[in-house]
């Protein structure tokens, strides 16, 4: 065992408390708050179940089974799509796996709002997608992708996706491609060193890559918004709606910690380790 | 080894170049049925590729390579009967001990029963019963060695490539590992193809030594072959490190010869060379044979240049007219200084003649 110097516990003390204020005391307030009762604009003393059985009501319930729904549909198609992209892109020669992992970082550097726009354009009736594909002639009419649920879906995987990518490709890339060699070697084919080898060494990545999908998934409102004209109630944009519109700040506290205890589930599943990682 | 037999390997004219380098150039050579083989080169050699030629997991440009009778030059390294203990051990790490030796059964879908009893019997044989539920993260680096072989022999191939498999192991576990090896050769009757850098591993263990520079084997033979008839220059100095004496030819036939050093003659071994008289050759002779002498006698005289004390053996390296010359001194009975003149004696057919 290394012991950890006390003079690097002393000079992370900043950071401890920097966290400590920043971090856990609002979440602290936004657990006392959601328990407090509503007062007109704004919030009273004392205690009250009242927020969470709001949560648990018919229609907000069926806005978390839509986020969810939303939320597994865009982490599968980022698996899908990510995976293989990861993996494949660090095993190939090097100057090809510098171009991938630039070609999803590079989009990074202009705010995602921003691109999101870029999508109204190639989505919008008689937009780019649409010109495409009646020049080709694959359609006869605009397809008015723009404010539907794929498009949402799209959006979501647009946004996402660099995410599975980075944490496949940060574990595929440590792969050591002795022990594909070795399964190769004592008899097993391709399919079967992919599940027996591959898959298992690559499976953290996946499970990182899953968590920094699926929880912001379930939060990504903002996407519904512009791509999905609002159409699609996220319990993203139901948080945004209490605390700006309604001013239900302790019904969006109550909300907010019923998701964060979701995704903590979720979370506390994926990542834990596998023995024998340890 | 008998020459009726079919070799289990047959290595026929094959050549390797990654890019435009070539690793391995027309080389071909049988292995018997049965037979210990180590290919000693120092590393560059080209020892590597050549095993995973052997083993599927590199192509060959040209030749072919025939296992048991049968071409296997392009078959894939699953589709072969060959295992291989990697140098880096390569054990899965998200398995444990059981499942890692237990693998090569599994894919060939042997019944559970068959596959305990067999990783029982392969674990023991390397005597790591009782670590099946590990993992190869709580193992030290002589039992990931030791389960890297069951792992390997598990499934009995026709032969067993071993890629430096002791090269990460500290010493006095090397040494035990050796002895071990052959013996598990032995017991399994198992073909095994040997790879390493280090002399004394392939003199300990083979049955034959191939001594492998730049693409090629320069000497194929038994282990005193190779140490006692080396057939050149790079062999005698990379095994056992002789001295390799420019000499001129005097007379002499296919068995011993008369030539030339230092103004005294010596009668080497003629290695079947008989070039013409007067001819330049080349005699290697090793250190331990020769004897070093404070007092003068009809030796060849030398000045000694350095001494190295290497455990119970004196490294004393001197200097003939130009040429250095290492012998070992065995003993400390006489005192030697650098820069001292003593007297070199050869004795008779200690050398042996080698290519130019």
């Amino acid at each position: 065992m290394i012991k950890k110097a006390k003079g690097a516990t002393l000079a992370l003390l900043p950071l401890y408390l920097f966290a400590l204020v920043f971090v856990v005391g609002p979440l602290i307030l936004m657990l006392v708050l959601s328990f407090a009762p509503q007062d007109g604009w704004s919030y009273g003393t004392g205690f009250t179940w009242d927020n969470y059985r709001a949560v648990f009501s018919a229609s907000y319930l069926n806005i978390f089974a839509t986020s969810l729904k939303l939320a597994v549909i865009a982490t599968l198609a980022v698996i899908v799509i990510g995976y293989p992209f990861g993996l494949c892109t660090a095993l190939l020669p090097g100057k090809w796996t510098r171009f991938f992992v630039a070609s999803q970082m590079i989009p990074y550097w202009v705010n995602s709002l921003l691109r999101l726009y870029g999508w109204i354009i190639i989505f919008r009736a008689n937009g780019l997608l649409d010109q495409v594909l009646m020049g080709v002639g694959l359609t006869a009419e605009p397809l008015k992708l723009l404010y539907t649920y794929p498009a949402v879906v799209v959006g979501m995987i647009y946004v996402l996706l660099p995410f599975m990518f980075t944490s496949v490709y940060q574990v595929a890339e440590k792969l050591d491609l002795s022990l594909v060699e070795a399964s190769r070697d004592l008899g097993a084919g391709g399919v079967r060193t992919f599940c027996s080898v591959i898959l298992p060494m690559t499976l953290p990545g996946l499970k990182t890559g899953v968590v920094l999908t699926f929880i912001p998934s379930m939060g990504l409102f903002f996407i519904a918004q512009i791509l999905g004209g609002n159409k699609t109630v996220l319990v993203g944009s139901l948080i945004e709606e209490l605390l700006m519109k309604a001013h239900n700040q302790p019904g969006a506290a109550a909300l907010s910690v019923i998701l964060m205890l979701m995704t903590a589930v979720v979370c506390v599943f994926l990542l834990r380790r596998a023995k024998w990682q340890k | 080894m008998t020459s009726q037999t079919t070799p289990i390997l047959q290595i026929q004219h094959i050549s390797k170049s990654f890019g435009k380098t070539e690793v391995i150039r027309d080389l071909s050579f049988d292995v018997a049925a049965g037979e210990f083989l180590t290919i000693l080169g120092a590393s560059g050699c080209g020892k590597t590729t050549l095993l995973r030629l052997v083993c599927g997991l590199e192509e060959a440009d040209a030749g072919a390579i025939v296992l048991d009778g049968k071409d296997v030059t392009c078959a894939d390294p699953n589709h072969r009967a060959v295992n291989t203990v990697f140098q880096n051990y390569a054990l899965f790490p998200h398995m444990t001990v059981y499942d890692n030796v237990a693998y090569a059964l599994k894919i060939a879908r042997r019944p559970k029963a068959e596959i305990k009893e067999k990783v029982a019997e392969a674990l023991s044989l390397v005597q790591m019963n009782g670590y099946e539920k590990r993992y190869p993260s709580e193992l030290s680096g002589g039992q990931k060695q030791r389960v890297a072989i069951a792992r390997a022999v598990i499934a009995r191939p026709k032969i067993l490539l071993l890629d430096e498999p002791l090269g990460a192991l500290d010493l006095n576990l090397r040494h035990a590992m050796q002895i071990e090896l052959k013996n598990l050769q032995k017991t399994l009757g198992i073909t095994f193809l040997y790879i390493t850098h280090d002399q004394e591993e392939a003199l300990n263990m083979s049955d034959r030594v191939a001594v492998m520079h730049a693409g090629g084997f320069l000497q194929l033979g038994t282990p005193s072959e190779i140490y006692d008839s080396p057939q050149n220059a790079y062999v005698a100095r990379f095994v056992g490190e002789a001295n390799v004496l420019a000499c001129t030819y005097e007379r002499g036939d296919k068995e011993s010869a008369c030539v030339r050093f230092a103004d005294r003659s010596l009668t080497v071994r003629s290695g079947g060379h008989t070039p013409a008289a007067g001819e330049a050759v080349l005699a290697a002779v090793r250190g331990e044979k020769i004897r070093v002498s404070a007092a003068e006698t009809d030796g060849i005289p030398a000045t000694v240049t350095s001494l190295n004390f290497a455990g119970g053996v004196m490294r004393v390296t001197v200097d003939v007219s130009g040429t250095p010359i290492t012998a070992m001194r065995y003993g400390l009975d006489q005192t030697i200084s650098v820069g001292q003149q003593v007297w070199l004696e050869i004795p008779e057919l200690a050398g042996i003649l080698i290519e130019n």
